[in-house]
């Protein structure tokens, strides 16, 4: 719209790298501080030009075992998508697919699921899992974030599903395929980029979340996030640690993130704006 | 005939046998995982449940905890704090992420890069956002204070422990993470604008603020309204950013009340008032997002019905 070379043009360069720099100044000098000794960490002026160091990251599995926690996040967010997308998928399919009554309410009454906090039903699943020993498990944290991210596996997948033509369907009919035949073997494989993005919007939810998992783990079943924070209280706050362990967490949910920005839109406004 | 196919307007019985089929797993899973946890809830906010004096057993209390919440100026506090929370951040959320889109709303080299960078905040760990922003606004040796000195403003102010400045801190971290959702969403409207209009717009003659204000911004609307209803749903359920950067101190000053809720289930251990803060505070929400919500709904459906006219 506005001509190379003028005024206008520079303006929009200056301002587009202004708001850029604001929001990748953070990231970047966490990953920054994780490489500092701890004397170049709190260098005033800050140093930008120092030599690199990994010892935190050594120290972090050397010494304060995360690999433990790494392993705890990845069954953790691996195995709640997994279950998600199977719990989900068809019925998701069913809900893109099926004409019946109440279909549109049950659609809503699983976006309820989004709105309703987290913490309401953690007090009484609280009760309910100490009771039955579940508290501090990996298992019931799997259980937790299967369902709370069904919704989002659920509409997401209403979207693909949607944009698969109905003849294929009809016509698997026709040569005799049953219902759910049609669906693993004639429908599944046709969004499968769909279910790739939905997998990965399900992992980054799982990964990052915080409280269910403050609240349900023990020392041993920790993940990275509660890992994280339980470091900044036992020795005061060690930044250069901390920061390492925060590029640690952050760095592959980014990676993702940016892989399914495509479908990002859909996702994260369940389908209500096209992406 | 097709099996499957329905009569008009009858939904036939296969259809609604198969999609029962396909759709009981996610049902049973949502019924067992978060229905009936919030009908027990209702429960619970009857009783008085102690992990420590009652040892977790449920002693009736009638209405007992919600006299105490309606009284309680803690728990007042805490909803002041989460309407500010939420209204202050997201209004900005809101200014900032519409003129960055604006700003991006046109061709330019590198623009598929830009819009790739420019939404890495949504996906960092929300610890790790709280983590990277306590330190910048570490009183001593954090950047933030360090620039307020370069620039030659006096004053080294201790931003997380000063009950003042500590909620628009938390803001700060939040404005960071959650812009880019905006201006995530609002480019993707932008998008579906048809090129006619604008079109037309130049050959009427039209200023460039103009065509803003007559043509983007009305037809943006649906985006943006489904956009801040979204970040009021995710606004609300706030918790790990806060807890990480200042633990609702100093004070009570950042204390929402998730946070509350949390404190007082989980490190005084009344379950039974906890789920009573909680349930009240949901259902106000609820009502609230759902009345906004239902009213651009409908709104949205007016306009559309005017257009097709």
């Amino acid at each position: 719209m506005v001509a190379t070379g003028s005024p206008g043009r520079a303006l929009f360069w200056v301002m587009l790298i202004a708001v850029l720099a604001l929001f990748l100044f953070p990231p970047y000098w966490l990953v920054l501080t994780s490489l500092k000794t701890f004397r170049d960490a709190f260098a005033l002026p800050p140093k930008v030009f120092f030599t690199p160091t990994l010892e935190h990251y050594v120290d972090l599995f050397a010494s304060k075992q995360l690999h433990l926690y790494l392993f705890n996040s990845t069954v953790i967010a691996l195995g709640a998508t997994l279950l998600s997308l199977a719990l989900g998928l068809p019925g998701a399919y069913a809900l893109a697919r099926f004409e019946f009554r109440g279909r549109k309410q049950l659609g809503l009454f699983m976006l309820g699921v989004r709105v309703a906090p987290p913490i309401l039903s953690l007090f009484p699943l609280y009760v309910i899992f100490s009771r039955i020993g579940l508290v501090g498990s990996r298992a019931s944290l799997i259980l937790m974030y299967m369902v709370f991210n069904l919704p989002l596996a659920i509409w997401l997948m209403m979207v693909f599903f949607r944009e698969v033509p109905p003849e294929l369907r009809e016509s698997a009919l026709i040569d005799g395929c049953r219902e759910f035949q049609i669906f693993r073997l004639v429908v599944l494989p046709l969004v499968k980029s769909g279910l790739v993005a939905t997998g990965i919007l399900c992992v980054i939810q799982a990964w990052n979340e915080y409280l269910m998992a403050l609240v349900l783990t023990k020392r041993s079943t920790q993940t990275l996030p509660v890992a994280i924070t339980s470091f900044m209280t036992y020795s005061g706050i060690e930044w250069g640690p901390i920061a390492a362990a925060g590029v640690i967490v952050m760095i592959p949910m980014v990676v993702f993130g940016l892989l399914v920005q495509r479908n990002l839109v859909k996702g994260l406004t369940l389908g209500a704006v096209k992406g | 005939m097709l099996r499957g196919r329905n009569r008009e307007g009858r939904y036939s019985a296969y259809q609604r046998r198969m999609a029962l089929r396909f759709l009981a797993p996610s049902i049973t899973a949502l019924v067992a995982v978060v229905m009936l946890p919030t009908v027990l809830a209702f429960s619970v906010a009857f009783h008085q449940v102690d992990l420590v004096r009652t040892a977790g057993r449920f002693v009736p209390l009638g209405w007992g905890n919600f006299v105490t919440l309606f009284r309680d100026a803690r728990f007042a506090n805490s909803l002041l704090v989460t309407l500010r929370y939420t209204t202050i951040s997201i209004g900005v959320q809101t200014l900032a992420g519409l003129s960055i889109a604006l700003l991006l709303n046109r061709t330019f080299r590198g623009k598929g890069i830009v819009r790739t960078l420019i939404i890495a905040p949504m996906f960092v760990t929300p610890v790790v956002v709280g983590l990277t922003w306590r330190m910048f606004f570490d009183p001593s040796a954090g950047i933030i204070n360090y620039l307020i000195g370069q620039l030659g403003f006096g004053g080294q102010p201790d931003w997380l422990g000063d009950p003042g400045l500590a909620l628009p801190a938390v803001i700060v971290a939040d404005v960071w993470e959650w812009t880019p959702f905006i201006v995530l969403i609002i480019m993707a409207g932008l998008d579906s604008i048809p090129h006619e209009l604008y079109e037309a717009a130049v050959v009427d003659g039209a200023g460039e603020l103009q065509t803003i204000r007559r043509i983007t911004l009305p037809l943006l609307l649906p985006a943006l309204a489904i956009a801040v209803v979204l970040r009021i749903v995710d606004a609300n359920k706030i918790f790990d950013v806060i807890y990480v950067m200042t633990r609702g101190g100093p004070g009570l000053a950042t204390e929402t009340t998730n946070l509350y809720a949390y404190t007082t289930g989980f490190q005084y251990f009344r379950i039974g008032y906890a789920t009573t803060i909680a349930l009240v505070f949901t259902l106000a929400v609820t009502t609230v997002v759902g009345t906004i919500f239902g009213r651009t709904l409908r709104r949205t459906a007016r306009r559309r019905a005017q257009h097709q006219e």
